[in-house]
């Protein structure tokens, strides 16, 4: 499986993924799509836009997991016990 | 008007990097500095142009590593990459005064996580012998000491096609249990509104993160929780325990 360049747009605010692009393992654009898409959110400090590489979306989900809301600190402070 | 990222991707010298950072640095933090927009613009772009020779390097990295994951991981996590965000770059800038942006080490990224320490070792020897390493940071045994947060870092130079020098990009080798640990503390605080994975936020929560990261450690390396730290550690916890509210249930 190629690798897949991952353009997220995350409103760090509300913890609400906005969007998830996937620019396809064609990667020349990625990198201009990632700075042009920063730049159109420049000054808003609530949303965060990042370029993420990966085999499938859902990996990503694990490997950047709090961008999709899949990580649950409760679960962690009942779970993590002595 | 200025030109798209794409079109303004020459190489700026080194210099030049260094000083659009600390100068996008001191304008975003300093409401006293004032710069004009087509500056800002033009800034940005030299960033985004330097960002852009970790992308080539990067893309050498990740089919070994994924190759080498396929192999030596059984985590059945699959390797990823990222170029740091924009405002990422310009934060990290503002907290480290004295750091210069063309030595900043982890504008590119690659992220392996493990099942465990010895596929940690393993993967390290293989991208050791294999490419070499320009500069190690290893927080597994102790926790980087402001956070907890424990993982392998590895620097490794490659060469970028668009400059024809070598870039510098950052592996980064976690456990699952490490990963677990450093997922959460981001979420935790993105809900409550601090930057925990970057030492900013309550002493208590934090305090909390670094014994659960010691805590975890210890499940990894197979030891004991030893007395001082579970004590320490249960004390902690109950002090937390209101940032972690539970939805009732009926």
């Amino acid at each position: 499986m190629p690798l897949h360049q991952f353009l997220l747009i995350y409103n760090a605010a509300t913890q609400r993924l906005i969007r998830a692009n996937d620019l396809g393992d064609n990667t020349t654009g990625a990198v201009s799509a990632y700075a042009e898409c920063e730049q159109q959110y420049r000054g808003n400090k609530d949303i965060e836009v990042v370029l993420i590489g990966s085999d499938s979306l859902e990996t990503i989900k694990k490997t950047h997991g709090h961008y999709f809301g899949e990580v649950d600190p409760n679960e962690f402070f009942r779970t993590v016990k002595v | 008007m200025p030109s798209g990222p794409s079109e303004l991707s020459p190489l700026p010298s080194k210099e030049t990097v260094n000083r659009a950072g600390r100068r996008l640095a001191e304008w975003l933090y300093d409401s006293t500095v004032v710069i004009p927009d087509e500056e800002i613009d033009t800034l940005a772009l030299h960033v985004y142009a330097w960002r852009a020779q970790h992308y080539g390097p990067l893309g050498l990295v990740m089919p070994m590593l994924r190759d080498w994951s396929d192999r030596y991981s059984t985590s059945n996590i699959k390797p990823s990459q990222r170029l740091k965000r924009f405002s990422q770059i310009i934060d990290k800038l503002h907290r480290h005064p004295d750091m210069k942006l063309a030595r900043m080490q982890d504008v590119g990224g690659a992220r392996a996580v493990l099942a465990n320490r010895d596929e940690v070792e393993r993967l390290h020897a293989k991208i050791r012998d294999t490419w070499g390493i320009h500069r190690t940071k290893d927080w597994r045994d102790d926790g980087r000491p402001d956070t907890g947060y424990r993982a392998l870092h590895l620097m490794v130079a490659k060469r970028d096609q668009l400059s024809g020098e070598d870039r510098v990009v950052e592996i980064q080798l976690r456990t699952a249990t490490e990963h677990r640990w450093s997922q959460v503390i981001m979420a935790a605080g993105e809900r409550l509104g601090y930057s925990l994975k970057d030492g900013n936020g309550p002493d208590d929560l934090l305090e909390y993160f670094r014994l659960a990261s010691d805590v975890l450690a210890a499940g990894d390396t197979d030891e004991p929780v030893g007395d001082e730290l579970a004590e320490r550690f249960i004390a902690s916890r109950k002090k937390v325990r209101h940032y972690f509210p539970e939805k009732e249930t009926t």
